[in-house]
């Protein structure tokens, strides 16, 4: 059963719902944590659960469960359509997967714990981040293959992407987790491995985490948008040379920028300098993309009325817009000094990661998935629900973190009481629990929909038989 | 087709090209001689480092900082940082791994946390249960690093608690104490309207006074018991040791309030938070002066 046709992208889906399920409910805790403590940890206590061991709980599980899961899931599905031939291996396929929820529960349990690097976004301990790698290589190995077997001979800019990513993303997993730095030589106070001494580990930190959103979510996502696009509209890619302007400026400018998380901070002048000049550059890949899907959708917008999927698409393609207008501006040094270290930061983190790649991930899945099984996706109403409870709560959401942010930002600027300051946002926190409640309802609507297309009947015959072959 | 290698090739050259200049440079040229917090903290004892550990495990960094942002254009402290002491260096970090910067404030920034909070009574209730110093706080109790058998009034600090505790006294500079970076608000000699002893009351309880001072006789909680206060301000003005300003008992208690480190009872630490003369107006010093008055 591990070598049947598209089932590698068929448990990745799978896997990536179950882990959908898991840190959002993580993150509601969280959120009501942040409105009224009282009425969580007195549950957390016992279990030796504080707010900060379910932090990177809600926030790896989501990135690296979910969100890759799910990336993968439709990067397994496209490369064969793409390339014109079956995947290298699906046995291959089927054991990353199998290791990649072993990683994702072990992480789980390794940080409920209290077993952490200590870094934002680069917690996983070192025995984790080893299988990590070998994860990366399997999937890597599995593409690369793929492609230098291919019918199709003109690379679409898809595999650009995916290709760029396998390239980028295993030296950046390995400078950013300090790998050479094990639990065998770490120094005091990481008994974990994985960190420098000084604030080049922060530096290396930031570097990291900047850079698994950028060349990782980003790439991937925006790989497997530029195969949504077309696909859904029925239109023709509007221009390759755009989309190639877009790849390589992304490549060069990225990988610059992750210091500009500490400005104003104890780290050299020009490091943060070089960070916010490359972070402003940002705005020409972004823009060269979004307004590639935009010419590409031209005549099309009123379908996503009647299409959840594209729905999904082009919210996602919107909010990519935004959100990569928001982050360079916020990486200067005036805008910093207000919004540094308040909740407008998370509150761009979730507009990237939930809002712009997980809406391209759930259109991925509502695409992919009737193809993969050979049944449609059980309910439709249930669509139109994930997609407007998540909607809505959103907003309610984005709100309560993006003004609760500002009125902390002033405030502290005004040398306001920092108690009185918390007191202060208590609204927009209250904001933030009522649209994580709606968003959870929304998400567990899509989990139940998924749930039931997969207990489906069984088709008749192998589902993918008419697909492979025929590229997109 | 040649595409694929030039396109790894290329990807790869320009992301190499970044590491260096964004990672290596950085980490071949920043190595500054350690900061006195730093070396310091390199002499730290175990129960500091096990205490730092404890503190990572935790996830304390999530929400609190340890940076004090640096605004090169006036040589000092950002704005918005400044009352968490002088600016942060490079030179201060030299001997952590990791480094903690952190990113959220939802709790106040702890790179010089020592200096601002130096009482181990204090930290323990706090971690305890942070509503008893600090009214409206977000943070979770710690309670499960502490003795079965605690209480608010006498928490038992278990080893972790004693530890991390440790640990955040030695976040300090260890250099003379400057003026203090805040500036403004009221000092010994400004005017204050007639007090209200209910508001005073109101804001004794909300200011958190009572997680440090008793209202009770003789108890000792971290600062000394304010019972009677009005009559032992007169008298501790005219104690041999005494080196404030103050003339009379109820300019003793504010300048208290305004300046705890003018003078220190004999016996207890000089412990209590220095940033009441920026937090309160004249109205609620005089209100809270007023309710000390009736103790």
């Amino acid at each position: 059963m591990f070598n049947r046709e598209g089932s590698t992208a068929r448990r990745f889906v799978y896997s990536a719902v179950f882990w959908l399920i898991i840190p959002i409910t993580y993150g509601l805790l969280l959120a009501l944590h942040l409105w009224k403590p009282d009425l969580i940890f007195p549950w957390l206590n016992p279990l030796h659960l504080s707010f900060g061991r379910l932090r990177p709980m809600h926030v790896n599980t989501a990135a690296f469960g979910w969100l890759s899961m799910a990336q993968l899931g439709a990067m397994f599905y496209i490369i064969p359509r793409l390339t014109g031939t079956k995947l290298y291996s699906e046995r291959l396929g089927n054991w990353t997967v199998v290791i990649w929820n072993l990683a994702i529960l072990a992480a789980n349990i390794t940080l409920a714990l209290g077993m952490t690097q200590g870094r934002e976004y680069a917690e996983l301990i070192w025995p984790i981040d080893v299988g990590v790698m070998l994860l990366l290589g399997m999937a890597g190995y599995n593409l690369f293959m793929t492609v230098a077997r291919r019918k199709e001979k003109q690379l679409y800019v898809s595999l650009w992407y995916f290709l760029g990513t396998f390239t980028w993303f295993p030296i950046i997993y390995f400078i950013g987790n300090v790998m050479w730095v094990t639990p065998f030589n770490a120094p005091t106070g990481a008994p974990w491995g994985g960190a420098l001494m000084g604030v080049n580990d922060a530096i290396v930190n930031w570097f990291y985490a900047h850079n698994v959103v950028g060349l990782w979510f980003t790439t991937i996502g925006v790989g497997v948008m530029y195969y949504l696009v077309p696909k859904l509209t029925g239109n023709p890619l509007y221009s390759h040379r755009l989309s190639l302007i877009g790849f390589w400026t992304i490549a060069f400018t990225y990988i610059w920028t992750g210091t500009h998380h500490l400005v104003w901070g104890p780290v050299p002048k020009w490091t943060q300098m070089l960070a916010i000049t490359f972070s402003v550059m940002m705005i020409i890949p972004v823009w060269t993309v979004v307004w590639n899907f935009v010419k590409t959708m031209e005549g099309k917008w009123v379908r996503v009325l009647e299409s959840v999927p594209l729905r999904f698409l082009a919210v996602g393609a919107i909010d990519y817009f935004f959100v990569c207008l928001q982050g360079p501006f916020q990486s200067l040094r005036s805008v910093s000094l207000i919004t540094h270290f308040t909740n407008w930061v998370p509150g761009h983190a979730h507009l990237a990661l939930l809002a712009t790649f997980s809406l391209v991930a759930f259109a991925a899945i509502y695409e992919f998935l009737p193809r993969l099984v050979g049944r449609p996706i059980w309910s439709k109403t249930l669509m139109e629900w994930h997609f407007w409870l998540l909607a809505v709560g959103f907003l309610f959401f984005f709100t309560g973190f993006t003004v609760g942010g500002l009125v902390q930002g002033f405030s502290w600027n005004l040398q306001k009481p920092f108690l009185d300051v918390v007191k202060s946002i208590e609204p927009y926190s209250l904001l933030r629990a009522t649209g994580a409640v709606l968003m959870l309802c929304g998400l567990y609507v899509f989990g139940y929909n998924i749930l039931r297309t997969a207990m489906g009947p069984q088709p008749q015959t192998s589902p993918l038989a008419a697909a492979t072959g025929g590229a997109q | 087709m040649k595409t694929t290698p030039i396109l790894v090739f290329g990807a790869l050259i320009l992301t190499l090209t970044g590491i260096f200049f964004t990672v290596a440079l950085p980490f071949f040229t920043i190595q500054p001689p350690p900061s006195k917090a730093a070396i310091e903290w390199n002499q730290a004892p175990s129960d500091e480092l096990k205490g730092r550990e404890v503190y990572v495990r935790e996830g304390c960094f999530y929400c609190h900082s340890q940076q004090v942002r640096f605004n090169d254009e006036t040589n000092s402290a950002l704005v918005p940082d400044q009352v968490f002491g002088r600016p942060s260096h490079e030179s201060d970090y030299v001997r952590d791994a990791p480094a903690l910067l952190g990113t959220e404030r939802q709790g106040p920034d702890l790179r010089w946390e020592g200096d601002r909070q130096p009482s181990n009574a204090w930290h323990y209730r706090h971690l305890w249960n942070p509503q008893l110093t600090s009214p409206g706080s977000i943070m979770p109790s710690f309670s499960y690093l502490f003795l079965p058998g605690s209480t608010d009034t006498q928490p038992l600090p278990g080893p972790e608690a004693k530890a991390l505790v440790a640990y955040l006294l030695a976040l300090k500079t260890n250099e003379p104490p400057q003026p203090s970076a805040v500036t403004g608000g009221l000092t010994l000699d400004a005017p204050l309207p007639a007090g209200n002893t209910q508001n005073g009351q109101a804001l004794f309880a909300s200011q958190g006074c009572g997680a440090c001072h008793s209202l009770k006789p003789g108890e000792k909680i971290v600062g000394p018991s304010l019972a009677g206060i009005g009559k032992a301000a007169a008298d501790r003005i005219k104690a041999s040791d005494y080196h404030g300003k103050a003339t009379t008992g109820e300019l003793y208690v504010k300048e208290s309030i305004l300046d705890p480190s003018a003078y220190i009872v004999p016996g207890f630490p000089d412990a209590m938070l220095k940033d009441f003369a920026k937090k309160l107006n004249a109205q609620q010093l005089a209100d809270i002066i007023s309710f000390l008055q009736t103790q």
